[in-house]
């Protein structure tokens, strides 16, 4: 009863909050152009409306999950009558399910941003809600109209139960995987808006994204955890020995990512210098239209990719539309406002910190392009010459390899070169054991045997990066110790005192160590062999023993699961039991790989094949130093928090205070 | 020459170098042609397709799939799925590997990925296509 109230209650809301969110944005334009105090509160009560309609509709989903209602066709398509709740509930399984949570979140941030700006931004305000509501309209009535979670099956044709979700997304990673990226990309519509609202208002100064640098340093940061889950997902349940394939899928988060990346740097040398306005501007713009773009791409199925769940022709349509309508009209906006927005300053020096920002710049716009052109090649190719190139891995590592180890590089050297114009002596001070951190890494590597121009590369630049990181760390705690604070104390202040410039070292050194991990990849092993039961198999200083097979029984699965026993130079390491499985339900066959992990490398192997004289064909991948991406995931994620954390905030709030 | 002529310049040596890198590699290393059936990729001219990285869509013939476990790979046709009509050709293809997919059977629907060389698709990779990988389809009821 209370489900079938709820369901009802929410499919309904959802139309509603297509026409409030109509409304709210129109108020917002016409507050807007007449400055009206009275409009703009009706607009953000328009708003509060939206995200309360919103969210009875999420919960009628919810219920309609939870209360097994399968005449729902997305309830039958995700959802089991068995299905353990956690799975019940991740609506984002389907597609309508993401769109709808998608509008959500949507819904979720502009009232946030409401909230928030009730005293501030007063003049920006009305141009933030019509810009987050024009979003909104279009998300919403895609949910409504063309994929609506609450579309009734035809009669006679409900199912008893439903098909189940896809059991490779049954994953703890992948649960969490999609609204942890959903926030990430849709955390970048704020930043956008507050944009757009300062290039329509002519209030082209650092506040709007001064104001929003929380919102975009959040949405970076959960995109960034995104990536790495999916990362992390790939790895353990896909099977095949990596975690990044240059799908895109992936790409197109990782595309909004690097803009985000360069936007975040870029900014800084606006608030010191009062130069890159319009190219800042141009970034945020870039890297929201990409955050929808790659939502197109994914949900549109216009590349195809593994995990693309969706062909449907005119919704694709629409979509690009939309992109379209989001990069033409944001590009007006901005090429209005260009002559307004002549930098203050001018670059003095190329060896200069603002000269290594804009080449960092630079060099992750060049990133983004080599993404982009690998990406949409494909169909562009298609489209031309009619004939489908693909682009596989090798192009993205070929192209990318050189830019990345420049930005490395940069890393290092931006945050010590001195600002407007280095010195000699400024160079020698700063570099002179960093240079000599990564001469002594090369030396090391070389005289170990490494002979191999990109890992040796990687992670000289490694070494480089990491020196002059510890190199400001020790200096900031020495200067704090002459004061007579305690080790740990003069740390902590430090951070404290400078939010930002040594949070953003730690996140500089999470990519560090997650480059450690990629520059393993070079040295990946793999090889594939058939072994009969009691067989033993030697490889790479591994031995393997191939006990027994055996069969798995279980409700919704049929399966296989080998028995190897794993020795490392002779000594046992523990047993593996790769396995094969294959889902009635979804005629899905999955495999799942076992792992031997430590921090110089990992085993991985997988049941391959399996005859019915019970001889197996095991694949093992030996894959150098991946650990170190997952520890420097949880470095990313502590240096976001410290950077993120209200305390420098409060700090200087109670220096305002008491002067 | 001012500094922000000097940056125009950058980037703009920049950005040609890019799309000159850009040029080359759309046919270099790490591209395949894509022919979505079996009869176009057949039918192509010897030069457009001889020991050039090509990926191949089709459908596993039924009862062709010869393993050859010691010498380590597996020989199969794929064809298109309107193999059963007179006139359409099947295209041998040897895996070299033991490691072929879960889904790898009779009919299966597939992607092969490598080069043609004497008369033979050599395959380094099978992609295995799952007919109804996301997209619901009624318990019981068969496609």
């Amino acid at each position: 009863m209370l489900v079938t109230l709820l369901v009802a209650l929410g499919g309904l809301s959802l139309y509603l909050s297509v026409f409030f969110a109509i409304y709210a944005g129109v108020v917002g334009v016409l507050a807007g152009r007449r400055r009206d105090a009275a409009l703009t509160s009706s607009a953000e009560r328009g708003v509060i409306a939206v995200f309360v309609l919103l969210s009875l509709s999420m919960l009628g989903l919810e219920a309609a999950l939870l209360g097994d209602r399968f005449d729902l066709a997305f309830v039958a398509q995700i959802s089991t009558r068995e299905q353990p709740w956690m799975f019940k509930v991740a609506l984002w399984g389907g597609q309508a399910g993401s769109l709808l949570l998608w509008t959500w979140m949507l819904g979720l941030m502009s009232f946030l941003v409401v909230l928030q700006n009730r005293r501030r931004n007063r003049s920006l305000i009305p141009w933030v809600v019509a810009v987050m509501m024009l979003n909104v309209v279009f998300f919403a009535a895609l949910v409504a109209f063309v994929s609506n979670p609450f579309d009734v099956l035809p009669p006679g044709s409900a199912w008893s139960s439903g098909q189940g979700m896809n059991p490779l997304l049954q994953h703890v990673a992948m649960l969490i995987h999609p609204p942890i990226l959903y926030v990430g990309f849709i955390g970048f519509s704020v930043p956008f808006a507050f944009a757009s609202a300062a290039l329509i208002t002519g209030e082209l100064g650092t506040t709007w994204f001064e104001t929003t640098r929380r919102w975009t340093l959040t949405a970076w940061f959960f995109l960034g955890i995104g990536l790495m889950l999916g990362g992390r997902w790939a790895y353990e349940v896909l099977g095949w020995g990596g975690y990044w394939a240059w799908d895109p899928v992936e790409n197109s988060s990782l595309m909004p990512w690097l803009a985000g990346t360069a936007f975040l740097h870029s900014v800084m040398i606006q608030e010191k210098r009062g130069m890159l306005k319009v190219w800042n501007f141009a970034l945020i713009g870039m890297a929201y239209t990409l955050c929808v773009f790659g939502t197109f791409l994914t949900r549109s199925g216009v590349v195809q990719s593994v995990h693309s769940f969706a062909n449907a022709g005119w919704f694709g349509q629409l979509f690009l539309g939309y992109v379209a309508v989001l990069a033409v009209g944001y590009a007006a906006l901005l090429v209005r406002r260009v002559p307004e927005l002549r930098s203050q300053t001018r670059l003095d020096s190329i060896v200069s910190r603002e000269a290594s920002f804009l080449l960092n710049n630079y060099a992750f716009l060049a990133l983004l392009a080599i993404v982009f052109y690998g990406t949409l090649f494909p169909v562009v190719s298609e489209a031309i010459t009619g004939v489908k190139i693909q682009i596989g891995p090798p192009f993205f590592q070929r192209y990318a390899g050189p830019v990345a180890i420049f930005l490395l590089f940069l890393t290092g050297v931006g945050p010590l070169v001195a600002w407007r114009r280095a010195t000699w002596v400024n160079l020698r001070k700063s570099f002179l054991w960093p240079a000599g951190a990564a001469v002594i890494a090369t030396v090391l590597l070389l005289a170990f045997g490494m002979r191999r121009f990109y890992p040796i590369a990687f992670l000289a630049m490694c070494a480089f990066v990491t020196a002059t990181i510890s190199e400001e760390y020790a200096r900031g705690i020495r200067a704090r110790m002459r004061r007579g604070e305690s080790p740990a104390v003069a740390f902590v202040e430090l951070l404290r005192r400078n939010q930002r410039r040594y949070g953003g070292y730690i996140v500089h050194l999470a990519v560090i160590l997650m480059f450690v991990g990629f520059a393993g990849a070079t040295f990946n092993l793999e090889e594939t062999k058939l072994l009969a039961p009691g067989e033993r198999w030697t490889l790479a200083g591994y031995t393997v023993e191939y006990r027994q097979v055996r069969p798995v029984d279980h409700p919704h699965y049929a399966g296989a699961v080998a028995r190897l026993a794993l020795y490392d130079d002779g000594k046992p390491v523990g047993m593996l039991l790769p396995e094969k499985r294959m889902y009635f339900q979804q005629e899905q066959p999955t495999t799942i790989p076992a792992v031997a992990s430590n921090l110089t490398e990992d085993f991985y192997v997988i049941l391959a094949g399996l005859e019915p004289d019970q001889r197996a064909a095991l694949k093992v991948y030996i894959n150098p130093l991946v650990n170190w991406i997952w520890i420097g995931g949880f470095v990313f994620v502590i240096g976001n928090t410290l950077l993120l954390w209200p305390m420098g905030a409060r700090a200087k709030s109670a220096r305002e205070r008491t002067p | 020459m001012s500094k922000g002529v000097q940056i125009a310049l950058a980037a703009l040596s920049i950005g040609a170098g890019l799309a000159l890198v850009l040029t080359l590699g759309s046919a270099g290393e790490g591209t395949f042609r894509y022919y979505s059936d079996v009869d176009s990729f057949v039918a192509a001219p010897s030069a457009e397709v001889a020991n050039l990285p090509a990926r191949v869509h089709g459908f596993v013939v039924a009862g062709s799939i010869a393993k050859n476990l010691e010498a380590g790979h597996v020989d199969f046709h794929v064809a298109d799925r309107s193999v059963d009509q007179p006139g359409a050709k099947a295209l041998p293809v040897r895996f070299l590997g033991i490691d072929v997919p879960d889904l790898f059977k009779d009919g299966a629907e597939v992607v092969v990925e490598g080069h043609f060389a004497s008369g033979t698709f050599l395959a380094e990779k099978v992609m295995a296509k799952c007919p109804s990988k996301y997209e619901a389809k009624p318990p019981g009821q068969s496609t």
